[in-house]
């Protein structure tokens, strides 16, 4: 009885089919002493064992460095500096006034920028690394015979100037900012919740006079418990301390400022062919999304073409170049054709086996004016290299066969051309 | 006796008169030749009298007294070599004290350097007096005019070129191969990676903005610069002069040649041996890149090379730059081995 009930503790031997079973055919083996290779005879004091050399490895004197903090490195690279304290302050040259630059007699004349503006102007990131502002002691502009010309036309608009800075475009469409979609639009809308809320920031700083003596027209309590309805345009700049909130806050200040007996607004725009092609992001069904489905860049479109109307006066003014931009047969079609248009030419038609026209863009552009800018002449580019020259940066000798040389070097008075063939070279 | 001695010694002050008129014809022909040799002295004032002169004068005085005492010819002989060679009369401290130390920081004047002086500064690697480089300058024109003229005869008489010859002197920048500063020239050379000039002239660029954009350098006074270096002010907006004095401060004077076998016992001879203006820059920068080189980068982009290169530029002019201690090490070394110069070894070694 016992051992039956040993005998089923035992694992059962269960029938195992034989071929999964390894066949074995021999027993385990291993080579016979005779093949392996004997170790060398041991016939003198060479033939010992050596005893391996140490290699201590050597002690690096780590010196203890604080690195810099992601991105710090770059910042630093990025840094925007406006001021050489070593270069000579150019005497005799008036600062910029209001009105300066819509005087005719202004034209090819070097004006000093003044403190207040620079702060403006940095806020609003329009000056850039790569130009030369660090080689000079205070920033000083060229006024062109074409800035007369445009501030000649803006002149009856503005009396109290607000800036709404979109810089360097091709940061809105490239796929590099923020977006989240807007629900219940059909086609489907998108906003750019941290590039709003960082350009609500830069109206703030450099708009803050204005925006702080401007009251609010309407109630926009839903937005912010802080906006009461004696508050002002600061007040609501200031109300979005969040990403999120962002867009909702933008769109209002814009509503307010298009309302009638507010300051004239200016809305300056650099890389248009940047919002008028189809943008990097993509909607949730993996379609591409049209740029000017970006609610931003539809509120630049939509003052630009005339849609949404400006009726404290003001301006819209959008550039684009031949470097960093790509060809828009439709922004190509209608510059083209506004251009032959002012100069009473024939207008040129539309290419009948060009399938890429992008009637949204015709759109926008066919009610705007076309100027079209070249490099600074010869006159200009003179007065130019006579300002490096005072500022001790050129040292050589000017006389018109210098500056016919560095304005032909320059592409034909192109300045960031011209300033790298006098002022970043090993020539000075 | 001693009155006698005293009365020949009254005629060797009466032998040596003439030598101030030597001295002016000295002069003369220095002025002539531009170039500054080696045993020339560093402050380009006339040199003086050579050894055959002093010998011959002295060699003169003894044979008037015929068989005089020994002990005075003996005198007048330490006097001709003394006169022949003076470092030899100088002892350790006085050398040291030319090499490296005590000389003036800046100049006295308040200005800057004139151009013909800053010419001189980078043609010869010192700063004269304005009044000397001035003439150094009007002469050098001067025969650049006379050669032209010599030239522009001769294209007279071979006229059969269809465009003529271009007339000398020529115009900044006519020369291809001369297109840049001449010091920029050799350093630009030197800093050049993997055979990519116009990196190196991109680099060289930016050396000289980021010096142009820096606040002026604060002069050391434990480091002196060349003599004659302008006021610091000076210096941010001529970054070629910037580059040029922090170079030409840090270069060394000599080399320390070792000669295989010729210091006895299987011995090298170290033998030292003046540089020559191009050689110094050479090996100024060399040392300077060798720093460079160990340094870390402070921020992050393609203009961090040109921005150490810069920054050590500055650290030279301000004395905080281990770069003088490498000079002060070479010149330490050459002190050394001056007594090696004039070697009966070399010339044994020579001959085999």
């Amino acid at each position: 009885m016992a051992s039956i009930s040993l005998r089923s503790l035992v694992r059962p031997s269960l029938p195992v089919a034989p071929r999964i079973q390894p066949i074995i055919i021999a027993a385990f083996s291993t080579t016979s002493l005779v093949s392996a290779a004997a170790p060398p005879a041991i016939k003198n004091r060479k033939d010992l064992p050596k005893k391996t050399k140490k290699t201590y490895k050597k002690k690096q004197n780590i010196v203890p460095v604080k690195k810099p903090a992601p991105g710090e490195r770059k910042a630093f690279r990025k840094r925007i500096q406006l001021s050489n304290n070593s270069a000579l302050p150019v005497a005799g040259l008036d600062a910029l006034e209001a009105q300066t630059m819509a005087r005719a007699e202004s034209s090819g004349r070097m004006f000093a920028v003044p403190d207040e503006v620079v702060d403006q102007l940095r806020a609003l990131e329009a000056f850039k690394s790569t130009q030369t502002w660090n080689l000079f002691r205070k920033p000083h502009v060229l006024v062109r015979k074409e800035t007369v010309e445009l501030m000649g036309r803006l002149e009856a608009s503005l009396e109290k100037k607000e800036a709404f800075k979109c810089y360097q475009c091709q940061d809105l469409t490239n796929g590099n900012t923020e977006y989240s979609p807007v629900p219940d639009t059909e086609p489907m809308q998108f906003t750019q919740p941290v590039y709003c809320l960082k350009l609500l920031q830069n109206i703030y700083k450099a708009n803050r006079a204005v925006l702080e003596k401007t009251p609010l027209k309407q109630d926009w309590s839903r937005l912010s418990a802080t906006l009461k309805p004696g508050s002002t345009l600061a007040d609501l700049a200031l109300s979005a301390k969040e990403s999120e909130f962002a867009w909702p806050t933008l769109s209002a200040l814009w509503t307010e400022l298009t309302q009638p007996g507010q300051p004239p607004v200016l809305l300056t725009l650099d890389g248009l062919a940047h919002i008028n092609k189809v943008s990097a992001y993509r909607d949730p069904a993996f379609n591409p999304v049209h740029a000017h489905e970006l609610l931003l860049v539809r509120t630049f479109v939509d003052a630009l073409s005339g849609k949404t109307k400006l009726p404290n006066g003001g301006a819209v003014i959008a550039a684009t170049s031949q470097n960093n931009t790509h060809f828009h047969p439709s922004q190509e079609l209608a510059l083209s054709q506004l251009e032959a248009g002012q100069a009473g030419k024939p207008v040129p038609k539309p290419d009948p086996y060009e399938r890429k026209y992008d009637d949204r863009v015709y759109d926008a552009l066919k009610n705007s004016t076309v100027m079209r800018l070249e490099g600074v002449s010869k006159e200009e580019a003179r007065v130019l290299m006579e300002y490096w020259g005072a500022s001790g940066m050129l040292r050589s000798v000017l006389d018109s066969r210098v500056v016919a040389e560095k304005w032909a070097l320059g592409g034909h008075g192109i300045v960031g051309e011209m300033e790298r063939a006098s002022l970043i070279t090993m020539r000075m | 006796m001693a009155s006698r001695v005293n009365i020949w010694g009254a005629c060797r002050s009466l032998a040596l008169r003439p030598r101030p008129a030597r001295i002016a014809a000295q002069s003369f022909r220095s002025q002539i030749s531009s170039t500054r040799f080696y045993a020339d002295d560093a402050t380009n004032k006339p040199s003086s009298p050579p050894s055959g002169n002093s010998s011959a004068s002295g060699s003169i005085s003894e044979s008037r007294p015929g068989n005089a005492n020994a002990r005075l010819t003996n005198e007048l002989a330490q006097d001709a070599s003394a006169g022949a060679r003076p470092s030899d009369a100088l002892d350790d401290a006085a050398l040291e004290q030319i090499l490296y130390g005590g000389r003036p920081v800046t100049s006295q004047r308040e200005g800057g350097l004139t151009e013909a002086q800053e010419e001189a500064l980078y043609r010869e690697g010192v700063i004269p007096p304005p009044e000397e480089a001035e003439a150094v300058l009007a002469r050098s024109e001067a025969a650049a005019e006379s050669q032209s003229i010599v030239s522009i005869e001769t294209d007279v008489q071979k006229a059969g070129h269809k465009f003529g010859l271009p007339q000398k002197p020529y115009p900044e920048g006519f020369h291809v191969k001369k297109r840049y500063h001449p010091v920029l020239e050799q350093i630009t050379r030197l800093l050049m990676r993997h055979g990519e000039l116009s990196v190196a002239q991109r680099n060289m660029a930016t050396v000289m903005n980021y010096l142009r954009t820096a606040p002026a350098p604060i002069y050391s006074p434990k480091f002196p610069l060349l003599p004659g270096t302008p006021p610091a002010s000076h210096l941010p907006l001529n970054p070629v002069l910037y580059i040029t004095i922090a170079i030409d401060s840090v270069a060394p004077l000599l080399k320390v040649r070792n000669i295989a076998g010729a210091g006895g016992g299987g011995r090298a001879l170290e033998l030292p041996v003046p540089l020559a203006v191009r050689q110094r820059r050479r090996m100024a920068f060399q040392w300077i890149l060798d720093v460079i080189n160990k340094k870390p980068s402070k921020g992050s982009g393609r203009n961090q090379f040109a921005h150490r290169i810069a920054e050590e530029i500055i650290a030279v002019v301000e004395g905080r730059s281990s770069v003088w201690e490498k000079r002060k090490l070479v010149h330490k070394l050459g002190t050394a081995a001056r007594a090696n110069v004039g070697s009966n070894k070399l010339k044994a070694k020579k001959k085999k």
